[in-house]
């Protein structure tokens, strides 16, 4: 594998459906990173991880991973990645034993002591049925497979999804775990911005197959905060001062993208940190720019 | 360098995705098999024996091949078991996490085909086998027709099993994979001549079954290039 700074690279990805347009996104995960990938239901998360997959083929742009074509040195790169899907992909009648023998098939890198060290560490039975497994042992029966070949990167469609937090937290540890290695990185799309919170170095939001954000978690975090004030005092603040704002019967909620400008601008209005959570709801109402 | 994926530990899984339908076949082939064998047996030891000679003579005239052959049947649709690995895995979406590995489109869709293979193989041991033995229960030795009509049933199974896979992995549905299959099938019966349909007698069968016997290889050879082919071909295209 060539040297590389991103794991991941797209520039001007498109993909065009009927009724939906993946418009020319780019964005990029450093080695070593964890970047959430943020948007709601539809958004176009899926769409740009199976273009990443080489699942679908793009419209336009182009994708590297781990320094190479997407295209050209697609079977060499799938080799070092490793992807988990919101569904198990592997048949219920399938025991852990046998989705072990399974995966020596598809990777020659497969480290069967490794899987079956994270299968213990799950409490994983090896000869249970998975039908029997819960969701949440289903979930970690594939990250196990995911992280038994020794990828180095991990792509992950909505992968937490409809899990209870006290096994959500159990895998971010497994992913901090991975992440200690500098070479390794991960993708990991969900509209669970709590867990990214946790765990992402960096944050890519998405809304309507366009990016609407992205870079380092912490520095969206500080240079983004909501503004309160009076119904009042919001009719003054110009329009091109903030990405949207929420009314409610006691003021407005102002969701500011400069702080430090914003505080010198306007000394004696109340700024309160803000969450992922809020910034992604305040960047898809932009379009409305003020909402209830 | 690097070490490559394990050829057999795919194979395996495709046997693992159709281990219920084998059971079943097995099951079956035991109880299908069984009752003609106990037909045979009571025509030569049991009450059938105990009839006149020339009723037996003309039981066995008009049934030996019936009997036979119905003993043979299960075992000569032992191919149709690897349809339901495609079946599963529409269901599981395995394409899109099979896209994700390295596995290459044609490694994948040999696996099956080898399994195929086996499994082919295997229903021609299995039938003459059976039509062997229920022949030496009669008395009388194998004939080249009755493993004509064998083949001739393998290769139609085989075929069948080749047009359902295609469809169900076409069009990612069960449904309407099989729905395309009668279709075909039915298509197939509206392209026969109609005179064909007429004068077709079970002797005429038999003689095309035996005309086609030393090009059946070449034929079940044709099945698998045609069902690999078709296979890697799908796996290969990506999805819109």
């Amino acid at each position: 594998m060539p040297d590389y700074e991103n794991a991941i690279e797209i520039k001007d990805l498109t993909k065009k459906y009927d009724g939906f347009t993946l418009d020319a996104i780019s964005f990029e995960v450093p080695k070593g990173c964890v970047m959430g990938f943020i948007g709601q239901n539809g958004a176009g998360k899926t769409t740009t991880i199976r273009a990443l997959l080489n699942i679908i083929k793009a419209d336009g742009g182009s994708i590297r991973l781990l320094g190479r074509d997407h295209i050209k040195d697609e079977y060499a790169i799938k080799e070092q990645t490793a992807a988990v899907f919101d569904e198990l992909p592997f048949h219920e009648g399938f025991t852990a034993n046998q989705v072990n023998t399974m995966f020596k098939g598809l990777y020659g890198s497969w480290n069967e002591e490794q899987f079956f060290a994270y299968l213990d560490r799950f409490s994983l039975p090896r000869k249970k049925k998975i039908a029997k497994f819960s969701k949440g042992m289903k979930m970690k029966l594939q990250i196990a497979a995911a992280l038994s070949h020794g990828a180095k990167l991990l792509i992950m469609d909505e992968a937490t999804t409809g899990l209870d937090p006290v096994v959500r937290n159990e895998i971010l540890d497994i992913f901090r775990e991975y992440i200690q290695d500098e070479d390794h990185s991960i993708l990991m799309s969900s509209h669970i911005t709590s867990d990214l919170e946790k765990i992402a170095d960096c944050v890519t939001f998405i809304d309507k197959g366009r990016i609407l954000l992205t870079g380092f978690k912490d520095e969206i975090l500080e240079r983004h905060g909501v503004m309160k004030c009076t119904k009042g005092d919001f009719e003054a603040i110009p329009a091109g001062d903030y990405i949207s704002a929420r009314l409610n019967d006691f003021g407005a909620e102002v969701m500011i993208s400069d702080l430090s400008a914003a505080r010198s601008k306007y000394p004696n209005a109340v700024f309160d940190r803000t969450t992922l959570e809020e910034i992604m709801l305040f960047y898809v109402n932009q379009g409305k720019k003020v909402w209830q | 360098m690097r070490k490559k994926a394990s050829f057999p530990a795919l194979v395996y899984r495709e046997l693992i995705l159709c281990q219920k339908s084998l059971m079943a076949y097995a099951v079956s082939t035991l109880l299908f098999t069984m009752m003609p064998i106990l037909v045979i047996l009571s025509l030569r030891y049991g009450n059938l024996a105990l009839l006149p000679e020339s009723i037996v003579a003309d039981i066995r005239a008009n049934n030996d091949l019936m009997l036979t052959l119905s003993a043979a049947i299960c075992p000569c649709m032992l191919v149709m078991a690897i349809a339901e690995s495609a079946v599963l895995d529409t269901q599981i979406k395995w394409d899109r996490f099979r896209r994700s590995t390295p596995v290459k489109p044609a490694r994948m869709a040999l696996a099956k085909y080898a399994l195929f293979a086996i499994l082919l193989l295997a229903s021609v041991v299995a039938a003459i086998a059976v039509m062997a033995l229920c022949h030496g229960l009669l008395g009388s030795p194998i004939q080249k027709t009755d493993i004509a009509v064998i083949m001739a049933l393998i290769a139609g199974a085989g075929m069948l099993n080749v047009i359902s896979q295609v469809f169900i992995m076409l069009f990612r549905s069960v449904d309407k994979g099989m729905l395309a299959m009668i279709g075909c099938a039915a298509a197939a019966m509206f392209l026969i001549p109609q005179e064909w349909k007429v004068n077709i007698t079970v002797d005429k069968l038999l003689g095309g079954a035996e005309a086609l016997l030393p090009l059946m290889p070449v034929i079940l050879m044709g099945i698998l290039a045609l069902g690999f082919g078709l296979t890697t071909y799908i796996y290969a295209r990506r999805e819109k």
